[in-house]
């Protein structure tokens, strides 16, 4: 009875409180409430409000503990997880190491997933040691356990039996641990919130929370400035200016994960897209070192990012801003020389140039479009003529990926971009640089087939170490070799940006993440 | 009987097109979008003499030029008098050239979908039976197909072009004519002079041709323009949507959906004045169309 | 009777082939696994995904086996989402339906007056401003209106909210309704004037309106009853198809007042390459533009009695 009417009261304080409530615009929405259905940023970036993992990463992405409290490697192949105690789940049953082994079994094998947490559940054994302590044994030396881990949403067992993707969607088995519960889901529409009031944690600042998908960039910033949001992600470069001039407005920024960089062809004499001035064919010049030094010579990378990102990115000479594990201290981006340039295509035989066409998607970055086509100016100042062609994405990265008749790369010089979801250097060495191996699972996303085998040995020696500093010093060091051979051309890191009303606050994050935990009130 | 009305009403002396004309500029409204038509015609026409700079020529156009305010000076060393895009185009050579591809794109379609639609619309409406039914449910069949739809497979099948947009655009606004062609001629078929004419046993070419066509073109030039302006703003609008033309040689159409993303920071120009030029051009054409089509349509004769 | 299942065979033809077209033709622009699956993923991991969404089976086959869960009403799971293509598209057709329904009264509410008006006083200045105004409403691209308006009503004035929907037939409902509603009519006003106009040009010099107005009767009951009933005929062949068109091309709309309706489903599934959704959509399309123009023929023949349904139809 006293429960109730406590709960009469707090619904009156609630209805009296519009001010414990957030309103989120979402520049991409999430495609389920199942947070093992679909390995995407926006699923997880909204998930992390109802379900929680063993390990979390705060907003620079370094790990911190979440549902575990400590973690460390006991042998070479066994990683132990001390399990937080006095954690209970939405509906009140105590969290246990049994929901871990069960989320485990559960992410990889979930029914029709486009982009299933197989990558990091696969290859490792979970055992239960006791009610708060975990075991996971992998066959080799697994210094990436942790990272791994915290990718991972741990879902109540009780819950998630038989619980298929639109269980989740409809709330029925949507029982997390985390800051705030589901309430409600309209796809399309919006997603509501609330606050867990038996939070194990910092006790969550906002009552209630509104996310509503608002894909198209001017109507985002539209319900900001008209107020019918408090918060936006994903601000558009070209309104950053004035939103920064409004006093109603405040600008919250940090440099991302993701880095925007140009493929080349390495594997084939003759490329389908390089071309000689006549339109005749050519043997591929960009196998040539001299060849790819002078393109990325050619590049004016602070014209791209004034006058294309207006300021919202920086230049980059590798694959990882620095302050990320395993980046290299010594890379500088390339400097911007045209006459250098023009004489290393001389001392390689073409001083004409050639032709070439760049391909590009124009959907799936910030100014994807505009940077190709910056690129193209650029490189047809040098005499190297350049053609423009930009494709939606859903297009862009079948071709890219298996559109030759070999079912391999189709594109000879293409721009793309790779965040590191891990937060770390291997990420995308492995992914882009090392040599492409189905059965490996190496090169995954190496589109212009790069390989050079001192820097695959690297990648898979760091990859076998468990020791952090040598880690990090055979992941810089495997990067330095591959920027100096110009195995990818660097352009710049993205800065994440978020613009709220004014009295708000926002701790920005370099995984682009959106999260009502880390929106708090300014004074 | 427009053959009646013409040889009744006409002094000898006046060419049908001559009366045309007169009738047609005695209105100083259509005068005006005639001559405006007219001009916009010409810049289109006449863009590579008339623009300081190729927009088309990455090796001409630098982004260090990007988002200039009119009146600034490009790096070229001439002064942008409208400004400059967000690639560092400048604006009025961007929309010379532009003019030319949306205008192009718009008639070309226009003309084709309209001549395609209007034989099939007549012949459904003439022979009826099977084959009218038939070539309805292919019109509904074309109509429930989104355009977007139509222009994305097509694009994505032979690449982006305007020659592809125009094919897309073609395929999307035959139904539309033929649809309305068939339904004024289905009226005029049961009125007196077409049975007349078919007591006199003229062969059906000849009533078609002659009769039947000349009385469903009111209703066609009304659907004509609106289509045509329609169309430049349907190639606009693929553009907004990411499947029309390529990004290095923008139409007007895409110079504004660039420019769109700027609407909100200030920098009015980017899609303002191609707006402006987008706007002057379909209202001139609807301008002219509907002064055409008073003038044509032999009912309002008196 | 026999007109209305002859028309039925032919429908189903028609969603048979459509299905046919748009199948083939997505197959043919690509699929959405290399956008659907995480960068991490390796090469026999998203093979593996190809084999589970059927893809890497030849398109024959595909569609059979689409045509066979057709028949027992499973039009296939989204790949995006995974769950039913055809739950999906109902859960936003109130939306949608709720958005055309509203445009398609604002057109004819304001279309149908203001062009009776400019065609009975073709030379007053209202009239001349209507014409006007009538073009511009074509001339200027959908989106960038869209925008406008949110920009004066919502962003200067704040009358109005941005985005969004609200709960349906509520104030607030309505509040969000208004902008949507006046974008997507836009268009369709400019077409009914510039119609009404026309019809009622050519029927106020035909014989019956001079000879009912020579008869004395009123020059209200002329306009209402002997004009209004000549221009019904071309408006409610163009409406009939434009309600369809409404509908399946409300996605500008939708996408710039991010309106949770089909047509924002539809645009998202095309880019994203979700088959079984853009055929459901579709195929659901197509069967709601044919009983629409089902009953647009039905009413031509009651509204203009020398096109008979048997002939004009079959």
């Amino acid at each position: 009875m006293t429960r109730f009417l406590l709960a009469v009261l707090f619904a009156f304080a609630s209805a009296g409180a519009a001010a414990q409530e957030l309103r989120v615009g979402l520049g991409s929405e999430p495609t389920a409430m199942d947070p093992h259905y679909h390995n995407l940023s926006p699923n997880n970036s909204l998930l992390s409000h109802i379900f929680e993992s063993l390990v979390g990463q705060d907003e620079r992405q370094r790990l911190t503990p979440d549902l575990a409290e400590s973690w460390k490697a006991i042998d070479a192949t066994t990683w132990e997880f001390k399990l937080r105690r006095n954690v209970r789940f939405h509906d009140g049953t105590p969290f246990t190491a049994d929901d871990v082994v069960f989320s485990f079994e559960r992410a990889p094998n979930v029914e029709g997933s486009p982009s299933s947490f197989g990558i990091y559940a696969r290859g490792k054994t979970f055992v239960r040691v006791d009610d708060h302590t975990v075991h996971v044994k992998t066959a080799a030396p697994y210094p990436l356990m942790p990272n791994d881990l915290s990718q991972v949403f741990i879902v109540s067992r009780k819950h998630g039996q038989g619980a298929k993707t639109p269980d989740y969607n409809s709330g029925k088995a949507a029982i997390g641990t985390g800051p705030y519960r589901f309430a409600e889901y309209t796809p399309g529409n919006r997603i509501v919130v609330q606050r867990n009031e038996q939070y194990w944690g910092e006790k969550p600042a906002w009552q209630r929370v509104i996310f509503r998908g608002i894909k198209s960039d001017p109507s985002r910033v539209a319900a900001l400035l008209a107020g019918d949001v408090d918060l936006i992600e994903q601000v558009p470069a070209v309104d950053l200016e004035r939103l920064k001039k409004d006093p109603k407005l405040t600008i919250s920024q940090t440099v991302s994960n993701r880095i925007i960089y140009l493929h080349l062809d390495h594997f084939r004499d003759d490329s389908p897209f390089v071309r000689a001035k006549d339109g005749g064919p050519i043997k591929n010049p960009l196998r040539d070192l001299r060849v790819r030094k002078a393109v990325s010579m050619a590049i004016d990378r602070d014209a791209i990012v004034s006058r294309v990102m207006e300021g919202q990115a920086i230049k980059a000479g590798q694959l990882l801003p620095e302050g990320f594990f395993g980046v290299s201290p010594k890379l500088r981006p390339v400097a911007f020389d045209p006459n250098g340039a023009k004489k290393l295509l001389a001392e390689a035989g073409v001083p004409n140039g050639f032709r070439l066409t760049i391909h590009s998607p124009n959907d799936r970055y910030p100014n994807d479009a505009k940077i190709a086509e910056a690129v193209g100016q650029m490189l047809s100042r040098i005499g190297i003529d350049t053609q423009v062609v930009t494709l939606t994405q859903s297009v862009f990265f079948r071709e890219a990926s298996t559109g030759s008749p070999e079912k391999g790369p189709k594109f000879s010089f293409i721009l793309v971009g790779w965040g590191s979801g891990t937060g770390e250097a291997s990420s995308p060495l492995k992914s882009l640089i090392a040599t492409f191996d189905r059965e490996k699972g190496m090169g995954a996303s190496n589109r212009g087939r790069y390989s050079n085998a001192q820097v695959d040995r690297m990648i898979n020696d760091a990859l076998a170490t468990v020791d952090d500093v040598k880690r990090s010093d055979l992941l810089a060091r495997a990067t330095e070799v591959a920027i100096e051979d110009v195995g990818i051309i660097p352009l710049h890191y993205q800065v994440n940006t978020w613009a709220m009303r004014r009295g708000f606050a926002y701790k920005p994050r370099t995984d682009e993440y959106t999260l009502a935990t880390g929106v708090g009130k300014a004074n | 009987m427009s053959a009646v009305a013409e040889s009744l009403s006409l002094p000898k002396a006046e060419t049908p097109l001559r009366r045309l004309a007169r009738e047609f500029f005695s209105s100083w409204v259509a005068t005006g979008a005639f001559a405006l038509l007219l001009g916009i015609v010409v810049l289109a026409l006449f863009a590579p003499l008339l623009a300081p700079q190729n927009p088309y020529d990455l090796a001409k156009v630098t982004v260090l030029d990007a988002r200039l305010e009119p009146g600034a000076r490009g790096s070229a060393g001439f002064v942008m008098w409208l400004g400059a895009d967000g690639a560092g185009r400048d604006m009025w050579s961007a929309m010379l050239y532009g003019l030319r591809i949306s205008l192009g794109v718009g008639v070309a379609s226009g003309v084709i979908a309209l001549a395609l639609g209007t034989a099939i619309g007549l012949l459904a409406a003439y022979r009826g039976g099977w084959l009218d039914a038939l070539i309805m449910r292919l019109v509904d069949l074309q109509l429930s197909f989104p355009a977007i739809l139509v222009a994305l497979i097509l694009v994505a099948i032979l690449g982006r072009g305007a020659d592809k947009v125009m094919i897309a655009l073609i395929l999307v606004q035959w139904a539309y004519y033929a649809r309305t062609v068939r339904g004024s001629a289905l009226v005029e078929r049961r009125k007196e002079y077409i049975e007349a004419a078919h007591c006199l046993a003229l062969p059906p070419r000849r009533i078609v041709f002659r009769h039947l066509l000349p009385n469903v073109v009111a209703p066609m030039i009304v659907v004509g323009t609106l289509q045509t302006a329609h169309a430049i703003s349907l190639e606009a609008t693929l553009s907004f949507l990411g499947v029309g033309l390529p990004l290095t040689e923008p139409s007007l159409g895409l110079l504004i959906a660039n420019g769109f993303e700027y609407m909100l920071s200030g920098k009015y120009w980017i899609s303002f004045y191609p707006g402006l030029a987008l706007l002057a051009t379909i209202m001139s054409i609807n301008l002219v169309g509907d002064r055409l089509r008073d003038v044509l349509n032999p009912r309002l004769e008196r | 009777m026999i007109f209305v299942i002859r028309r039925v065979i032919q429908s189903l033809v028609v969603v048979l082939v459509m299905s046919l077209v748009v199948f083939v033709g997505v197959h043919v622009v690509g699929d959405p696994v290399h956008i659907l699956i995480s960068d991490d993923m390796t090469q026999q991991e998203i093979e593996d995904f190809i084999r589970r969404l059927g893809l890497d089976r030849p398109v024959h086959e595909q569609y059979f086996h689409f045509l066979a869960n057709a028949v027992r009403g499973d039009l296939g799971n989204s790949f995006v989402y995974g769950e039913p293509a055809l739950k999906l598209i109902l859960q936003r057709m109130p939306a949608t339906l709720e958005l055309a329904l509203a445009a398609f009264l604002l057109a004819v509410v304001f279309g149908i007056p203001l062009g009776m008006y400019a065609g009975l006083k073709p030379e007053s200045p209202a009239s001349r401003a209507i014409m006007a105004g009538s073009i511009l409403g074509f001339s200027l691209p959908t989106f960038w209106v869209g925008l406008m308006l949110i920009m004066v009503f919502a962003v200067m004035l704040g009358w109005l909210p941005s985005t969004g929907r609200g709960d349906f037939m509520t104030w607030d409902g309505l509040r969000h309704l208004a902008l949507p509603a006046f974008n997507l009519a836009l268009f369709k006003m400019a077409l009914v004037t510039r119609l009404a106009r026309a019809g009622t040009r050519e029927a106020a010099l035909q014989d019956y309106v001079k000879f009912a107005r020579a008869k004395g009767l009123s020059p209200a009951r002329v306009v209402l009853v002997h004009v209004l009933k000549n221009i019904l005929v071309p408006v409610v062949t163009v409406l009939g198809l434009e309600l369809g068109g409404l509908i399946a091309f409300s996605v500008v709309t939708e996408t710039v007042f991010a309106w949770p309706g089909m047509g924002k489903l539809l645009i998202d599934s095309i880019q994203r390459l979700d088959r079984p959704v853009v055929v459901a959509y579709l195929v659901i399309t197509v069967l709601m533009f044919i009983v629409i123009n089902l009953i647009v023929d039905i009413l031509y023949s009651m509204l203009d009695p020398r096109v008979r349904l048997k002939e004009a139809k079959a």
